[in-house]
């Protein structure tokens, strides 16, 4: 048995077509995560050079003085004053960005102002004065004082909707009050992160992070109100969850986990990223690997040899086992080294953090381990397309089908599990595809379907795997050789 | 009676309908090498493919040195060197990795019995090219090399000369002749190419549409076929005749005639002719080629 095993691995190494895709998927490893460094770097802009003389010219169409232009004239007039005052910053500073969040409030008064002509006004002077004092703080580099303005803002509020609610007693108002409360804090928690971890509004990291925060949290608390949620409603919410718990961590811990941005979040993905290469290559030696003997007819050599064609074909799918593994180890290890060299090897020593709703943490993981654990995960789709191809090349024995049908499984697969996910088909549940990732099953996540769990997905695997031996077995036992 | 190495009973085989095979019977004994002969499509290939367990026995039985083929594989397979059809050769190996590949589903070979093998089909200098550049007659060679290499009693060959060219023949035939002798194996032997056969087989198995039409030992064989048919070269084959009235004698040519006769009269015979004064130049038995015999057994096939 051995032996037949170790004649199968000599006659797949010495084939130039392997070597030919190995080639191929380096090629594409490498350029993929160049083109990615690449665009970690870029950063896009607000405006487009021709954003401000295209502001211009419209301007110059529209007639202040007439009733019908002058809404839209105020409008562009506004748009193109933060224009110009944000050119005069720095893309991604934190300036450029509080102009864009902030300058409204104060170029729009001022502009209305302006072009209906009422600067005699107090109150305009209030406004210009306001603003005049905008502009300084920008200069003066103090992104600090906005924070804190806005903290005062958001407290002053709260302290309101607080004073409020004591003196309501109409629930569906108590209810809005406690939601707009929500937001608040929420507000008031990043605006305090902000000051403790010094995080400035210029674009980075750290800020995207909270927003990002900020977006996951909001959703939470959304769907936090929906009483008797749907599976799907709860499988929703737990991503929600999980990813504002992680995003808070990084937050928390000055570190930055969950950036694939680096040699270790890049690793992290190996799977999802090049599976298709690890899939061509495995399916391409288990497709041929049968039908390719029988048509050129050295099954002969091996049937008369003092082997029982079960062993012989067992020992054919066990080097398929063989290879996959082989092949995943070396694509995990391409990508540790390409990934290392394009982006720099220190991410490696940081941990990969992820949710662990077992105990409701976030839990720290280094990534070799992770990257097993994932490929651990996806291992039963591998297997069973790798099964699929097999028991297609003994039963039609057609090389070129049982290399394209598997493909088909695993695209159609996809398609197929979204669909029954939208139309809640549960009948797929006994349907492979949405059982062979057992990824959502990881540190208790839960199943794509009500009724799901991995025990369940293993057993479905395990059925489907059984059934395609057995059939491919009982073939290749009554096949007869016929004469070519 | 030396021991039976392969002895198939009653061979039948189906493909749907078509009855392919109708019952073969077939012995071969250590040290025999066996002809067996057939016309295209009279069951050949699909006979040894029964013997070797490739095709499913739809009645009957084939048993290999006492075992089974259907019922104790692998015990029976464990003795047997076969090349079907065309040798089985992983083009894209070196005629030495294929002969290992081989050499690892067996117990016992080691690299020295590789070497004896590799010299014994005269592949010594080409054992390490790709099969692919190999020329039709290196690649039955080969075949040759990976069916006897781990010693087995009893070797079948598939129309082995099939496709090579007048010399290639000659050097398989005489591949074959030093294998019997030096390997000490029973041959298992198809062909319709007989003259190559004839010179060293012991036996001939003839089948036609799947039915065995004789089996019998070469030289019994050509001796009822010969019948004590004598040429005699003369000078007048016409006298001849009249002279030799009460003998069963016929005119061949202008001055040669055919004569029935037992061999203890051909004395009395010459004595005769030559107190008549016939002037005999020549007396010899007439040779009947394996050729000869295998058209007067088949008569043509009939395929259906």
């Amino acid at each position: 048995m051995i032996n037949l095993i170790r004649n199968e691995l000599t006659k797949i190494g010495k084939k130039k077509s392997i070597y030919i895709v190995i080639l191929l998927t380096i090629g594409y490893m490498v350029f993929s995560n160049f083109m990615y460094y690449k665009n970690s770097e870029y950063s896009y802009s607000y405006y487009s050079d021709g954003y401000v003389s295209y502001l211009e010219e419209e301007l110059a169409k529209l007639d202040p003085s007439k009733e019908s232009d002058v809404t839209m004239y105020l409008d562009l007039k506004t748009q193109l004053e933060i224009a110009k005052l944000s050119e005069q910053y720095e893309e991604g500073s934190w300036q450029a960005n509080v102009i864009q969040n902030n300058a409204v409030e104060y170029i729009g008064e001022l502009v209305r102002y302006e072009t209906l002509g009422i600067t005699q006004d107090q109150e305009y002077q209030e406004v210009k004065q306001n603003y005049e004092e905008f502009l300084e703080k920008l200069q003066e580099d103090d992104w600090k004082y906005f924070v804190n303005k806005e903290l005062d803002t958001v407290e002053t509020q709260i302290a309101e909707i607080e004073e409020s609610k004591n003196k309501t007693v109409d629930k569906s108002l108590l209810q809005q009050y406690e939601s707009t409360l929500q937001d608040l804090t929420l507000q008031e928690k990043i605006l305090q992160w902000r000051l403790e971890k010094n995080i400035s509004y210029a674009n980075s990291e750290e800020n995207n992070r909270l927003n990002q925060y900020a977006t996951y949290a909001r959703q939470v608390n959304e769907q936090a109100q929906i009483e008797g949620k749907n599976h799907t409603q709860q499988k929703e919410y737990q991503e929600l969850v999980a990813n504002m718990k992680l995003c808070e961590y990084d937050i928390i811990h000055n570190t930055n986990t969950q950036s694939t941005d680096n040699a270790k979040g890049q690793l992290a993905y190996v799977f999802s990223n090049y599976e298709v290469f690890l899939l061509i290559f495995v399916i391409m030696v288990a497709g041929v690997m049968i039908s390719e003997e029988f048509n050129k007819g050295t099954i002969k050599l091996l049937l008369v040899k003092p082997y029982s064609r079960t062993k012989i074909l067992l020992a054919k799918l066990i080097t398929c086992f063989i290879i996959l593994v082989l092949a995943s180890i070396v694509l995990i290890a391409l990508q540790g080294i390409i990934g290392g060299v394009i982006w720099g090897w220190d991410s490696y020593a940081d941990p990969v953090t992820v949710y662990d709703f077992n105990i409701n943490q976030v839990k720290e993981i280094s990534i070799i381990p992770y990257v097993f654990t994932i490929l651990l995960a996806r291992m039963p789709m591998y297997i069973l397309l790798i099964t699929l191809s097999m028991a297609i090349s003994t039963i039609v024995l057609n090389t070129a089908l049982a290399v394209i049908l598997p493909f088909l499984g695993y695209f159609a697969g996809t398609i197929l599990n979204q669909l029954s996910l939208i139309y809640n088909l549960q009948f797929m549940k006994f349907f492979v595809p949405l059982n062979w990732n057992l990824e959502t099953y990881l540190y208790g996540g839960l199943g794509e379907m009500q009724g799901m769990s991995m025990v369940f997905s293993i057993v479905i695997c395990l059925l489907y795997f059984l059934l395609m031996t057995v059939v491919m077995t009982i073939v290749f036992k009554k096949k007869n050789i016929k004469n070519i | 009676m030396s021991e039976v190495i392969l002895k198939c009973t009653n061979l039948h085989k189906k493909f749907g309908k078509k009855e392919i095979l109708k019952g073969v019977s077939v012995e071969v004994e250590a040290g025999d090498i066996l002809g067996f002969i057939g016309p295209n499509g009279a069951g050949k290939t699909t006979t040894i493919k029964l013997i070797l367990g490739l095709q499913g026995i739809t009645s009957g039985s084939v048993s290999i040195n006492g075992y089974d083929i259907q019922k104790d594989f692998t015990k029976a397979i464990a003795k047997v060197g076969a090349i079907v059809e065309n040798p089985d050769l992983y083009m894209y190996l070196s005629g030495y990795e294929n002969l290992k590949l081989v050499r690892n589903l067996y117990p016992n070979i080691d690299n020295n019995r590789i070497q004896e093998v590799v010299k014994l089909v005269g592949l010594e200098n080409r054992i390490h090219d790709k099969v692919s550049k190999y020329s039709l007659g290196m690649r039955q060679r080969l075949g040759v090399a990976q069916a006897i290499l781990h010693k087995p009693n009893l070797l079948i060959l598939d129309e082995p000369t099939n496709g090579l060219d007048p010399e290639g023949i000659k050097e398989m035939r005489e591949l074959l002749k030093r294998l019997a002798s030096k390997e000490n194996m029973a041959v298992f032997i198809s062909s319709h190419n007989l003259a190559e056969l004839e010179s060293f087989c012991n036996k001939v198995c003839i089948i036609k549409n799947g039915v065995v039409v004789e089996t019998n030992n070469l030289l019994d064989m050509k001796q009822e076929l010969v019948a004590n048919k004598y040429l005699i070269e003369v000078d007048l084959a016409e006298r001849a005749i009249q002279i030799l009235g009460k003998y069963k004698a016929g005119i061949v040519e202008k001055n040669c005639i055919e004569i029935v006769i037992e061999k203890e009269q051909i004395p009395e015979l010459i004595k005769e002719m030559v107190l008549q004064n016939i002037k005999i130049y020549s007396v010899k038995q007439e040779e009947v080629s394996l050729e000869d015999a295998f058209l007067k057994k088949t008569g043509g096939n009939i395929i259906d």
